[in-house]
């Protein structure tokens, strides 16, 4: 990437309406983690909508800000409420919540929101570094590899939904056939439109994305909501700074967490959930005081935090460098970023390089001003969270209706959004996760157009004659395999152990 | 079918062993099996749709060549009927599988959804004739009280204050022509 790139990009963001609208999406983005209940995914998806009146470098900073102070905000409930704010912070409740038990809630958000800092620039040097020699080897894809890699994107995403393989790749066939409403993309004859004349375009994927990811959530929580269900927040928040004997024991499990989540973002699919976990663990086995991991060790939670934040830049890279969302959150801005007229894929860092390069700076400055805005707001922002749900519901609520109708101005396109909110609640209700749904409608005509072509082209052989699409593919086929196969042997070792122990106890 | 009843402790202790074993080798439960299977039937409901309309898409090429727009929706359709029965048969025949107990509906909630939804698609009705701003916070106001909002401060300030922001956000700040 040349010199003039980089300068371009980075004048294009201190434009004092960028810098606006980044504060605008930190902000949000903080209380969207805050509050248990809104994921990140659906923060993101709800700001799809109203974003797009924005010109697109200032939507990009608002949702890349909003999916930043996310990955601050979640740790609050996490560690004052035992509830993570999103699947991302779940490690954070392991050592998290015992420490604000035992009063050192302060101590504990400090050192997660460092932690989270340094994750979060591990993961912007893999982007900055990994990025153009990722997008250089993918300029080399033709049909057959294109078409690869989506069926490797999809196969990801279901393979990472633990214990609902089946249901996950129901998910991703019902999102591929959703994309094949509207136009056929080689021949363009109509499919699927039924007489419907707002169908003709295809199904419009931001109100699919806001009803599955927005709407059907708040929808499941009013249907379960019960009043002994309203969490105690832990009150007494203690001292706030670590001491210097303190940040040097920490620096150990914060670089560990580091590493793993930086490599871990890497693999399309795979979240912050994983990773925080992973990076927990490996502290843990890597500490010199293993016993305390799981009942309020600053190590774990910092571990568990700066892995978690570190899966960003990798996420960032995949989406960008090859046009495969590496988690929910990027298959939402894809959809965004393709109604701006941005293609995400290797060619965006040969035909836009300074988009990159702001895409860039604008996580790096988010990531400080979040850095010192949580520290400074914590305190204010823990109150928040004894707020009653109905407001969060009413907000979401409108918001979704409002954030729809500005994408189009369209009163079809609420319609669509609330339909498919019922279908996200039915999806919910019965274990099907949304984001293969979603990946597949918003991928299903670059899989349907390329595997056509690649068929035209020299049939079956174009495929199975590529290395890298045969490659691709094993991939593919090896994330739908194992995880099911690992399961099934872990759980006859669990079995065994449990038969074993359970004889050993009737003997005695 | 019930166990014998021991006649011996040693017995005893070997009928509970296998109990154990056949529970901890056990599949799905059979509610998530009722579950599986409501799940497999609107997935092949799906499916059907399209293959039922699938012959209004007109057929260029001849039979199912990879220039017919009928190709890829009926290969993703009769793929999804497979996995359909795979999610209904797979937890039967593999041990060890995820038993998913969603959280119990109560009435009162399901009662609340159905008012907020009408409640939504009334005012989604109202724009364009009424302002933006003040239609936003009576029914903000309206949802907080079906939702269990019953303060001056949940009724009154917090719609109030809502149909403000989205007065600023939606109509001053990014022009969306919605009154």
């Amino acid at each position: 990437m040349s010199f003039t790139a980089i300068s371009e990009g980075v004048l294009a963001i201190l434009d004092p309406s960028v810098l606006l609208w980044i504060v605008v999406g930190l902000l949000i983005g903080m209380l969207v983690g805050a509050f248990p209940g809104i994921t990140s995914t659906m923060g993101v998806a709800l700001a799809s909508g109203f974003t797009l009146t924005l010109e697109p470098l200032q939507g990009l900073a608002v949702l890349i800000t909003i999916y930043v102070g996310s990955t601050y905000g979640d740790r609050l409930p996490a560690i004052l409420l035992n509830t993570p704010g999103t699947p991302a912070s779940i490690s954070s409740t392991f050592d998290g919540y015992p420490l604000a038990k035992q009063g050192k809630a302060g101590l504990a958000l400090t050192s997660s929101a460092i932690g989270t800092a340094v994750g979060l620039m591990a993961g912007i040097a893999v982007l900055a570094i990994a990025g153009v020699p990722l997008a250089a080897f993918a300029l080399r894809f033709g049909p057959p590899e294109l078409f690869a890699l989506v069926v490797v994107g999809i196969t990801m995403m279901v393979g990472s939904s633990t214990g609902r393989l089946w249901k996950g790749l129901a998910a991703g066939l019902f999102g591929l056939l959703l994309a094949t409403v509207g136009r056929d993309p080689i021949t363009g004859d109509e499919r699927f439109t039924f007489g419907i004349n707002e169908l003709n375009g295809g199904i419009p994927f931001i109100p699919v994305i806001i009803g599955m990811f927005g709407l059907a959530e708040i929808m499941n929580q009013i249907i379960t909501y019960r009043k002994s269900q309203d969490a105690q927040v832990v009150a007494q928040l203690g001292e706030w700074w670590p001491n210097k004997a303190l940040m040097k024991r920490l620096r150990k499990p914060t670089a560990i967490g580091a590493v793993t989540g930086a490599g871990i973002g890497l693999v399309p699919a795979v979240g912050g959930d994983i990773a925080g976990i992973v990076g927990w663990e490996n502290a843990r086995k890597a500490s010199k005081h293993p016993q305390e991991f799981g009942k309020g060790s600053l190590e774990g939670l910092t571990a568990g935090d700066t892995s978690s934040a570190a899966t960003l830049g990798g996420s960032l890279t995949t989406t960008l460098a090859l046009g495969v969302p590496g988690d929910s959150v990027m298959a939402v801005m894809i959809g965004s970023m393709l109604v701006w007229g941005i293609t995400p894929g290797p060619s965006l860092f040969s035909d836009s390089p300074d988009l990159v390069s702001s895409i860039v700076g604008i996580m790096v400055i988010a990531t400080i001003i979040t850095l010192v805005l949580s520290l400074m707001r914590m305190r204010g922002v823990a109150q928040l969270l004894t707020l009653p749900k109905h407001y969060i519901w009413v907000i979401v609520m409108l918001f979704c209706l409002g954030g729809t109708y500005s994408v189009q101005n369209s009163v079809f396109d609420v319609g669509m959004m609330l339909v498919f909110g019922l279908v996200g609640l039915f999806m919910l209700r019965f274990d099907f996760p949304p984001g293969p749904a979603v990946l597949g409608l918003i991928l299903g005509p670059l899989a349907e157009s390329n595997l056509r072509r690649s068929l035209v082209i020299e049939g079956w052989a174009s495929i199975y004659t590529s290395p890298i699409a045969v490659t691709l593919l094993s991939i593919a086929a090896l994330a739908l395999i194992l995880p099911p196969m690992k399961h099934y042997v872990q759980t006859r070792r669990e079995s065994k152990i449990n038969v074993g122990e359970v004889k050993e106890l009737i003997n005695n | 079918m019930t166990q014998p009843i021991p006649k011996t402790a040693d017995e005893g202790k070997n009928q509970s062993g296998h109990e154990l074993q056949s529970m901890l080798d056990s599949t799905v439960t059979p509610r998530t099996w009722i579950r599986n299977l409501v799940a497999s039937i609107a997935a092949i409901g799906v499916a059907l749709i399209i293959l039922t309309n699938v012959n209004g898409i007109q057929a260029q090429g001849g039979g199912l060549s990879a220039l017919n727009g009928r190709f890829w929706p009926m290969v993703l359709a009769v793929s999804l009927i497979v996995i359909a029965v795979g999610i209904v048969v797979v937890p039967l025949v593999i041990k060890g599988g995820r038993n998913y107990e969603p959280e119990s509906v109560t009435m009162v909630g399901v009662g609340k959804l159905v008012v907020g939804t009408l409640l939504v698609i009334g005012f989604v009705m109202t724009w364009g004739t009424i302002q933006f701003g003040v239609s936003t916070a009576v029914v903000a106001a309206a949802l907080t009280f079906i939702f269990g909002g019953r303060n001056l401060y949940s009724l009154v300030v917090f719609p109030a204050a809502l149909g403000l922001v989205f007065h600023f956000l939606f109509i001053v700040a990014l022009k969306v022509p919605i009154q």
